[in-house]
């Protein structure tokens, strides 16, 4: 009976027929990894609309606000948008000092603009915050008037503003949820981001009853589905949602 | 085989194995960036670099342990286990990308230590909350282990059943990174599909080794012996042995290689190679010797030493044939190396 060939690898040659059915084997298992990669990219789920304009730091001059976050209402409208979020680079809010310092002061400082189509933000350059001496004129400068919404209960997801309005894409979901805590944690504002039927997404920054911050008290909360109770107030070009922490309910996925 | 250490002993098999591994690697990796780019091109590049070295490195992980069992079901894909280790270290480094990446756009640039981080940040106690990066972190630090001791430097000095079992630690770093991904990625990509490829795979893998392990039942059993046995058992008939191609057995729970060759001569070796715990009675009687299917290795059957100048040596086992054709071995071991006198028949 004749012997079936045996490979040895050291030898300089092997069998006919086992080179063969290697050739195919190796075909077959670079064609199941064509067709895994192809898979796995095509089905990834669409991320946001948000840019991060890395690299490209920019002046801004315009009033800055403490309350509800650190804000900057541009003096002439960036695109669409003339109140941003302001946040140190990395995972670092904007120092609650320095606003408190420059509350309702024209400013003029250095940045990197980071949006999506619905809000935007800058990361400031540290130190790069100047005041110009001239406190503006609030009643011109000023976004329209805080106006109550009501009270209301929406679902969404927590995460951290700076990720999602397009440092990150996805800035969201469970893979970037220990991100979202450490940004939060670091002084992000967070944000309720809500999606109706037709895919379209809307931000709700999170404050607490008197607008004090609480992202200390919603961190076992981040990258979830949750309802939130609480009372809607659109201030400016932002929806802010004064929330009570202990009405935050977390949904079965 | 080789009698010194070199930081790999290359040739033309290892050399065509390791360009078609890492162009089909670089096409894995064009596939994915390519497809993600063209229809996600706001998705971040880190990110998506992120997800293509992860999934490259476990579909990677997958086809390295297809590849053990599928070459005991059918010994044709044992040339492709020769050089599985370099399929290992290529995998380690897809995940080890993967990790590096993970930590520094994820864990970085907060009041909290990055590696602190991945274990602490978003870990609770229940099942949305679990520290999937926490998994993948003890995955990498057993892939690092095992990549950093592939050589066989360590499978020398650590001696062969340790360097395996330590090596078979591979299977724990699979099931941690089964809950990386469920727990993980998995919570956030949705699709069916995704499910079902990882599904697919456990179940595919698992099947696998199933079928292998009951393929090769007769040789884990134990043969049969009596209590008033003397010192021998009968293992088989000289009939059932075929010129130059082992037949393996199980003597209390010792595998054992039985060679008949050059036309007339019987000998028993231990079943276990010195190298790797390779397969010995699945190997063949190759340039004088009994040559292993995993690397090649090879040891003279009357003395179960490799010809010089190497320097292995596996126990061998006496021998001997009765009246009515029955090949009876002996039922211990002789120190490694041991001279027998082959049985004739």
């Amino acid at each position: 009976m004749p012997q079936e060939p045996f490979f040895i690898g050291w030898e300089s040659k092997a069998p006919v027929s086992l080179r063969e059915f290697v050739r195919r084997a190796t075909i077959l298992f670079i064609a199941f990894g064509a067709t895994v990669a192809a898979i796995t990219s095509m089905t990834q789920r669409t991320t946001g609309s948000g840019t991060f304009d890395f690299g490209n730091v920019q002046s801004f001059t315009g009033l800055l606000l403490r309350h509800p976050v650190p804000l900057l209402i541009s003096d002439a409208p960036i695109g669409d948008k003339r109140t941003f979020y302001l946040v140190n680079p990395l995972k670092h809010g904007f120092s609650p000092d320095v606003a408190a310092a420059l509350h309702l002061q024209k400013v003029t400082l250095e940045g990197t603009l980071i949006q999506d189509n619905l809000d935007a933000m800058i990361e400031v350059v540290p130190d790069s915050v100047r005041s110009l001496g001239d406190d503006g004129d609030p009643a011109t400068a000023l976004p329209p008037s805080s106006s109550s919404l009501g009270a209301t209960t929406l679902r969404g997801e927590i995460v951290d503003s700076k990720c999602h309005l397009g440092v990150m894409n996805p800035g969201r979901f469970k893979p970037h949820r220990a991100c979202a805590i450490r940004c939060i944690a670091g002084g992000i504002p967070p944000i309720l981001v809500t999606q109706d039927s037709d895919g379209h997404l809307a931000h709700y920054l999170l404050v607490g009853p008197d607008g004090e911050a609480i992202n200390d008290q919603i961190l076992d909360y981040i990258a979830e589905p949750v309802t939130i109770e609480g009372t809607l107030r659109r201030s400016g070009d932002l929806n802010v949602f004064h929330i009570d922490p202990a009405s935050i309910t977390r949904l079965a996925q | 085989m080789s009698a010194s250490y070199k930081a790999v002993g290359w040739n033309a098999f290892k050399k065509r194995h390791d360009v078609v591994l890492i162009l089909s690697v670089l096409l894995f990796l064009a596939i994915f960036i390519g497809i993600g780019l063209l229809r996600q091109p706001k998705l971040t590049l880190e990110i998506l670099l992120m997800r293509a070295f992860a999934i490259a490195a476990i579909t990677l992980l997958h086809v390295i342990l297809a590849i053990g069992p599928l070459a005991r079901i059918d010994r044709r894909w044992l040339p492709l286990l020769y050089n599985r280790r370099h399929l290992g270290v290529t995998m380690f480094v897809l995940a080890l990308a993967h990790s590096v990446l993970a930590i520094i756009t994820y864990h970085t640039g907060s009041d909290l230590h990055p590696i602190l981080s991945v274990f602490v940040s978003d870990a609770g106690a229940r099942m949305t909350a679990v520290p999937f990066q926490a998994l993948g972190f003890l995955a990498l630090v057993i892939l690092f282990i095992m990549a950093a001791t592939s050589h066989d430097f360590w499978l020398t000095n650590l001696t062969a059943p340790v360097w395996k079992t330590l090596h078979m630690s591979v299977y724990v770093a699979y099931v941690l990174l089964v809950g990386h991904v469920a727990f993980g990625v998995l919570q956030s990509e949705t699709a069916a599909l995704n499910t079902t490829l990882m599904g697919a795979g456990i179940l595919g893998l698992t099947g696998l080794h199933l079928f292998a392990a009951w393929s090769q039942r007769n040789i884990d059993n134990d043969i049969e012996t009596t209590a008033d046995d003397s010192e021998y058992a009968v293992v088989c008939r000289v009939a059932d042995l075929e010129e130059n191609v082992p037949l393996g057995a199980s003597l209390h729970g010792e595998r054992l290689a039985l060679l008949l060759y050059e036309g007339n001569k019987v000998s028993c070796v231990s079943g276990v190679c010195q190298h790797q715990n390779g397969p010995l009675a699945e190997g063949q009687f190759k340039y004088g010797c009994l040559t292993c299917p995993w690397h090649g290795y090879q040891y003279k059957p009357h003395d179960g030493t490799s010809p010089e100048p190497f320097t292995e040596k596996i126990p061998t086992f006496d021998v001997k044939i009765d009246d009515q054709d029955r090949v009876l071995v002996r039922k211990h071991p002789n120190p490694a190396g041991t001279p027998v006198e082959p049985a004739l028949i």
